[in-house]
């Protein structure tokens, strides 16, 4: 891959991105996740371990390899579990490490997240989640930037909940 | 070993395979993709707040009451059979699992597709304590779970393909194993959600003197027996026993 150094505006950009997705995650509001991401129909979200990454092993926790899943996770969430699962919210703190431009135009970042989470009826606070993101941002047709794809890889190989939100 | 399951045991006195497996052995080499040729495409690994018991106490009728998506997609099993080891405590069971047609529900129903050369479409067996053999559509998964404390249970989720699948089929198990059936799956997350909650429940007050379909200890009623709670009684039964309750 080709790498160009950046521009500030571009950083700030990239940030304030990063910044909706985290926002979207904490307020469990699913519509405002999904449109953070493409339209075109290979956008993706995968959710995996650092233990799979490093095995080669194929298989993730969340896997939604095209736009038609991520809008079937969000209707899953909001229409299918609904009610069933104990709600709980959480925190997610990133910190970007890298972003670079490839031969394509297209952004590359790299970014550490903690996520602490907070069950609604237990009231206490935990940690779910650490690790590390893998995205590639595009800027579409409106000029906006949205996430071609995200991957959050895990630190954590055991989840300490079961998981009902985007990571 | 059978089926590419190694069983080990510490014990001096436990018998053989076939005596420690009873009518059940036949379905784990149904749920285990045919001729256990098998590799692995990885693991999904998670912590339930519930005790052991409470994983394990899985009713067969639960689906249809539970999982919101097999309404909304119109999706039924048909008629299937079962099979016990009263004196060990499993339980087997298989159904036809057809998939339903597209009602707009989805927008990816690869989900719920299944492609392959299996023989079986939807397959269980679920050996006493917690060790659970699946089989349901083209995801092959063995769920190992133990104990953690008195109020968690963690259970690895381990998925595989067949050694002579096409590089298509393995990547639709791949894709259907990520999201149908673990604890995020589109299925399973009720599951998980319900394990909590009936442990919560498991605190109130009270004694539990009803169980659906069952007449009296390990007699079945009337209903079909997918239906009802009988075969839970086997694993009860075989607990107390071990437990000198």
């Amino acid at each position: 891959m080709v790498e160009t150094s950046i521009d500030i505006a571009n950083y700030v950009e990239l940030d304030r991105l990063q910044g909706r997705y985290v926002a979207a995650l904490n307020r469990n509001d699913m519509t405002a996740w999904m449109k953070l991401f493409s339209a075109k129909p290979e956008a993706s979200y995968v959710c995996t371990t650092r233990e799979h990454v490093d095995e080669g092993l194929p298989l993730a926790l969340m896997l939604d390899d095209n736009r038609n899943r991520i809008e079937d996770r969000v209707m899953y969430i909001t229409k299918i579990w609904t009610g069933t699962f104990q709600n709980y919210r959480t925190r997610h703190i990133v910190q970007r490490i890298s972003a670079e431009q490839d031969e394509r135009g297209h952004y590359r970042v790299l970014s550490n997240f903690i996520v602490m989470f907070t069950n609604d009826q237990v009231g206490t606070a935990s940690v779910l989640t650490v690790g590390e993101y893998v995205d590639v941002v595009e800027r579409d047709d409106a000029g906006e930037f949205k996430f071609l794809s995200k991957t959050a890889i895990l630190d954590t190989s055991v989840l300490p909940h079961y998981s009902v939100y985007p990571i | 070993m059978m089926h590419g399951i190694i069983f080990i045991t510490f014990s001096s006195e436990v018998g053989g395979l076939p005596e420690y497996l009873g009518d059940v052995a036949p379905f784990i080499a149904q749920a285990m993709g045919g001729d256990s040729n098998l590799k692995l495409l990885g693991y999904q690994k998670v912590r339930y707040a519930c005790n052991w018991k409470v994983y394990g106490d899985n009713d067969i009728f639960h689906p249809p009451l539970l999982h919101r998506a097999l309404s909304m997609l119109n999706w039924q099993s048909a008629a299937g059979e079962r099979a016990s080891c009263p004196v060990r405590g499993h339980l087997a069971l298989k159904a036809e699992l057809t998939p339903p047609p597209n009602n707009g529900t989805l927008k990816d129903m690869s989900i719920i597709r299944e492609v392959g050369n299996d023989e079986t479409s939807s397959c269980a067996v679920i050996l006493f304590p917690l060790f659970v053999i699946t089989k349901h559509l083209s995801v092959i998964n063995l769920r190992f779970a133990s104990p953690v404390g008195p109020n968690q249970t963690e259970v690895n989720y381990a998925y595989f393909a067949r050694c002579d699948d096409d590089e298509e089929t393995v990547i639709h198990r791949t894709r259907q194993g990520s999201n149908l059936l673990g604890p995020v799956g589109l299925i399973s997350m009720e599951d998980a959600a319900i394990f909590q909650r009936t442990q919560i429940g498991a605190g109130t007050p009270g004694n539990m003197v009803f169980q659906k379909g069952v007449a009296s200890l390990g007699t079945q009623g009337q209903e079909p027996p997918f239906s009802n709670e009988v075969h839970i009684l086997s694993r009860i039964r075989y607990y107390r026993e071990v437990m000198g309750m």
